[in-house]
């Protein structure tokens, strides 16, 4: 008897997990120590002189580096306002396909003839090329937003409908049973057990598709060139003009919009899934 | 911490009569249950011992409702075992914790008592109706449920921060918490070391002791089985039935230096001789209602 109080004692001072603003700043302090960024810091130098070296001697594959900087520098507002527009429709395309993307995986969840209605198209939908579809929904419906917004939300979709989906089944035999024993409401058991185990399967999805929704973006922007804005747009009229210092600038703009994406899931995440076991191994 | 079932009551708090469970068809069908008849008193302490596969968490699966008998009738307080569930009479320790990672301690045993709320309108009528009387447990006090079972310090804690042990006191207490007229527990401490095992065992006697509970309890451990119950159904397998139901009539508070007397020993050899025998003689035709 003792000797268990003696043991339990010992688990409940072990320290608690520290608060999140000291794990913050405690990432941060790793982040500045050199052994985290040199590797990254020197990989980077050496591909910037490859390129420099590359486009003095073949400038029609690659563009002087200097030259992608004094485009940005020159009309920096330029590559604001595209990449604004650009970033709209991925959020807007990418709001729609997440919601309904919910919806349908808690449907489905819940009701095994939508599970067998549904996931057939929803399958069949995600091998084919989306990327596809873009002229087609353009000559349906024009040079507006729409058409972005309907290939962002389409390639969206799936990866958040599958892993919810799977994220609401994955709860343990045994709390289910529990909760079952006191006879929670379907509702009750949805908002208080399977959402939750939800969650780290449906940040596991955004991580995927927040950076995707920009592709799904620009890729339906190319197919409707002439009449939209976007980066997309620039994109592709800039390489039909032979200008690529244009063309990379861009392309350098959607890579850093598709990094702070990825960062805000990653920070929604860190705050959301707090108690999930990956994410506090992923802090350490 | 009355419950419905302080006092002695006519009202069997469990019974099934004859009751049947067959898992899959024709030829590959299986017996998990072949008539089963058992009368358990309200307020009672009572293990089930018997090989793998005998049915002993079949029979739980009936009395909490997750599974309906195929034949025969399973009943708790003169009602259906649904009913029963409906309103909240039956609560479960699953052999996992199976606690929410993501709730402190005291917000999982809590979270039960938020849920099904229309379950003490349904809960008074029953008891009304089958008992005669009106029952109106009071809330009870988590927190020194918590406290009792030692841990009143990692109530903010989440769960993947405690020990196993420490899980399943938890889970306990969320059980006890409900204040159901019948627990069921399925192994609940099989996944622990001796030392917290026996720990576990004494903190559930004193709970039991404080919320008189009926309590259907599932082991593999004859000196677990001896030590907590009032009375030990031994079970075969193939088919799935009761051979045995032996009562202990040892003194309470069962302290761990009971375990060392002869009278205890007696108990468990008896039991380990009826296992044995029911393991070797498969099921005959005869009655054993
Ligand atoms: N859902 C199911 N489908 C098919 N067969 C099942 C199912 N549940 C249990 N069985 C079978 O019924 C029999 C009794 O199972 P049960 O789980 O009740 O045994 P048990 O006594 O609890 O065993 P253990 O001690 O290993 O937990 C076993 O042969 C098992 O294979
Ligand atoms: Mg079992």
């Amino acid at each position: 008897m003792t000797a268990i109080r003696a043991r339990d004692a010992v688990a409940s001072t072990t320290p608690q997990r520290s608060s999140a603003p000291s794990r913050r700043r405690g990432r941060l302090a790793a982040a500045a120590h050199p052994r985290i960024w040199l590797p990254f810091t020197v990989l980077l130098a050496v591909l910037l002189v490859l390129w420099e070296r590359t486009s003095v001697d073949m400038p029609f594959l690659l563009p002087p580096l200097a030259s992608i900087g004094e485009t940005l520098a020159n009309d920096p507002m330029y590559y604001v306002e595209n990449a604004w527009i650009t970033l709209q429709e991925a959020l807007l395309g990418l709001l729609i396909g997440v919601a309904v993307a919910l919806l349908l995986a808690v449907a489905i969840s819940e009701v095994r003839l939508l599970r067998r209605a549904i996931m057939p198209v929803a399958v069949v939908l995600n091998v084919t090329p989306l990327v596809a579809i873009a002229p087609a929904l353009v000559v349906a419906f024009g040079f507006g937003p729409e058409p972005k917004l309907i290939v962002t939300a389409l390639i969206v979709f799936f990866p958040v409908l599958i892993n919810v989906a799977s994220g609401l089944r994955s709860v343990p035999a045994a709390v289910l049973q529990f909760y079952t024993v006191i006879r929670a409401s379907r509702l009750e058991m949805l908002w208080h057990v399977r959402v939750p185990y939800a969650l780290p399967y449906l940040f596991a999805g955004l991580k995927i598709v927040f950076p995707l929704s920009i592709v799904g973006a620009v890729v339906a922007e190319m197919s409707a060139p002439g009449a939209a804005e976007g980066l997309g747009t620039v994109i592709s009229l800039a390489s039909s003009n032979n200008r690529l210092a244009v063309v990379y600038a861009s392309i350098l703009v959607l890579a850093l919009m598709g990094s702070l994406l990825l960062a805000v899931v990653t920070g929604l995440e860190r705050r959301a899934l707090h108690w999930h076991e990956s994410a506090a191994r992923g802090n350490a | 911490m009355p419950t419905v079932s302080t006092t002695a009551d006519p009202v069997p708090a469990i019974r099934l009569v004859d009751a049947v469970k067959v898992y899959g068809e024709g030829e590959r069908s299986l017996i998990a249950l072949d008539r089963v008849s058992l009368d358990i008193e309200p307020g009672r302490f009572v293990s089930i011992i018997g090989p793998s596969g005998c049915g002993k968490s079949t029979l739980l699966r009936l009395i909490a409702g997750l599974e309906d008998a195929d034949d025969g009738a399973v009943g708790v307080f003169g009602v259906t075992a649904q009913d029963a569930c409906a309103a909240k009479m039956v609560g479960l320790v699953p052999q996992q914790p199976a606690l929410l990672p993501w709730l402190s301690v005291e917000r999982n045993v809590g979270l039960p008592l938020r849920i099904n709320r229309g379950a003490a309108r349904r809960r008074a009528a029953i008891a009304e109706s089958v008992l005669g009387r009106r029952i109106d447990p009071p809330a009870p006090d988590m927190g020194a449920l918590l406290e009792a079972v030692g841990l009143g310090d990692a109530r903010h804690k989440l769960p993947p921060q405690l020990s196993g042990g420490m899980q399943q006191r938890a889970a306990i207490v969320r059980a006890f918490g409900l204040q159901p007229d019948v627990l069921l527990m399925d192994e609940p401490f099989s996944a622990l070391d001796e030392f917290t095992r026996e720990s576990l065992q004494e903190q559930l006697l004193d709970l039991w002791d404080e919320v008189k509970t009926t309590v259907v309890f599932v082991t593999h451990s004859v000196t677990e089985a001896v030590r907590l119950s009032d009375t030990v159904v031994v079970m075969a397998p193939r088919p799935g039935r009761i051979v045995d139901v032996i009562d202990i009539d040892l003194p309470r508070p069962r302290s761990g230096s009971q375990i060392k007397t002869a009278a205890f020993h007696g108990y468990e050899d008896l039991i380990r001789d009826r296992l044995q025998a029911a393991w070797r003689t498969p099921a005959t035709g005869e009655d054993r209602a």
